[in-house]
């Protein structure tokens, strides 16, 4: 499993993102680095959950616009600071999907179908990529929130408790139930 | 969530076209106009302020509304006793109806419709802010005397007067004759006891209480002596009802005419 570089930041990395946060707090550009650094990351995190390329910037734009709006509150709790923007994404997207803006959207490579099939003990044909691709859509979205996360976006337990709000054991515990519900759905 | 679509290898984005999308200024911007209008002080401030104004506003607005609209129910209540009085007066003592007023011979209206229209004329100051009910008021009043007759009938004053009077006057200008002749009366069942008089003599003003309900003639001799026109002051009149229950009455004030 790769590891997210970003994420799994240095303690010096993630003191000197406080000072760039504290800076912000008093002066909105001083969040410049931060949205640099962060940009990317977001959007394509609310990207692999839509359809539409022009949609999915201009829910980053919100986020980092709600992100620099309610900084003040931003309260460092040992967490990088990209699981709150994460969070706040996470917030705007759904919200998009309610108002009816964006469709909810699962972006699969073949690649990362075959290793789920793999973990799932099936035979890495195209019959079964077919299967699973429509045995996804049937899980509940959490189910799929998770699957997405731990398979198609290679993130790490710790890494997927801190943008849920969960403890890392309860993500790996959770992830695995999911992976055995859609196991449960092939199959039958 | 009702639909879910899954796309299968999608062209990814490169970095580098993602990053040409970033555009802080328009982020800072936009972030900047949401919060100066909804966040800053100015603005709860000023909403604020304008909320108290709003409310003291409709506070003193409806304040003075009550103020004006007591001032109206005052004055239309004193209107209507006043037309009450007059219809009393001008009723024959065993028929108050309407048709009494209309059927009234008008020879002997003569003083008491003067009096009817001193009343209205001091009810019409009372108005004088509120021109509309004073039209309303008055020209009920004196164009339509059967209307007003037929209003007091359905009033809820009691028929029975309890103003004082002598020979018929309540105020305004008496002849000295009148004034000696007939005491205070209020109605049949009321028994005057006793008042206090202030009236001018040729040596002075005098204050005296008398017993009963006739001016004693020395009074009268007193009055007429001065020789001139003058103010007479009633006030303290009391008597009894048919129970023996002790009223205190309404004073009044007569401009003592001596006709020579």
């Amino acid at each position: 499993m790769n590891v997210n570089p970003l994420y799994h930041q240095t303690s010096s990395a993630i003191h000197e993102e406080l000072e760039w946060i504290n800076e912000a707090k008093n002066d909105t550009q001083r969040f410049a680095p931060l949205y640099k650094k962060y940009h990317e990351q977001i959007f394509r995190y609310v990207y692999q959950r839509m359809d539409d390329e022009e949609m999915a910037f201009d829910v980053t734009s919100q986020v980092f616009m709600k992100a620099m709006n309610n900084l003040h509150k931003y309260e460092y709790r040992g967490v990088p600071f990209s699981s709150w923007l994460y969070r706040i994404a996470k917030s705007e997207l759904y919200q998009s999907f309610r108002d009816k803006k964006a469709l909810r959207t699962v972006n699969i490579d073949t690649v990362q179908v075959y290793h789920v099939i793999d973990e799932i003990d099936g035979d890495e044909n195209e019959e079964n990529k077919q299967r699973l691709i429509s045995t996804i859509a049937k899980l509940k979205d959490d189910d799929i929130q998770l699957i997405e996360m731990r398979f198609f976006e290679k993130r790490s337990y710790k890494e997927i408790g801190e943008i849920l709000d969960i403890s890392e054991n309860n993500a790996k515990v959770k992830s695995f139930r999911a992976l055995e519900k859609l196991k449960k759905l092939f199959n039958n | 969530m009702d639909k879910i679509k899954i796309n299968l290898d999608r062209t990814k984005l490169s970095s580098e076209y993602i990053q040409s999308k970033q555009n802080f200024t328009q982020i800072t911007s936009q972030a900047l106009i949401k919060s100066s209008l909804f966040k800053s002080a100015w603005f709860y401030g000023g909403a604020g302020i304008a909320s108290i104004a709003g409310i003291l506003f409709i506070a003193l607005n409806s304040q003075k509304k009550n103020t004006y609209e007591t001032k109206i129910t005052l004055a239309k209540n004193e209107l209507t006793t006043k037309i009450t009085q007059i219809s009393q007066i001008n009723s024959p003592p065993k028929d108050a109806g309407a048709k009494g007023i209309s059927s009234k011979p008008t020879n002997k209206v003569d003083s008491r419709t003067e009096l009817s229209d001193n009343l209205l004329a001091k009810s019409s100051s009372v108005l004088d802010n509120e021109k509309e009910l004073l039209q309303v008021g008055t020209s009920h009043a004196i164009a339509q005397p059967i209307e007003i007759a037929i209003e007091t009938k359905h009033s809820t004053i009691p028929k029975k007067n309890r103003l004082p009077n002598i020979s018929g006057f309540y105020s305004g200008e008496l002849p000295l004759e009148k004034l000696c002749s007939k005491g205070i009366e209020v109605n049949e069942e009321v028994q005057i006891l006793s008042f206090k008089i202030q009236y001018a003599t040729v040596k002075g003003d005098k204050f005296l209480t008398i017993q009963g309900a006739h001016i004693p003639s020395k009074i009268c001799k007193d009055i007429s002596e001065l020789g001139i026109d003058q103010m007479i002051f009633l006030t303290e009149i009391l008597g009894k009802n048919e129970t023996g229950k002790i009223m205190n009455f309404t004073p009044m004030n007569f401009t003592c005419l001596i006709e020579e």
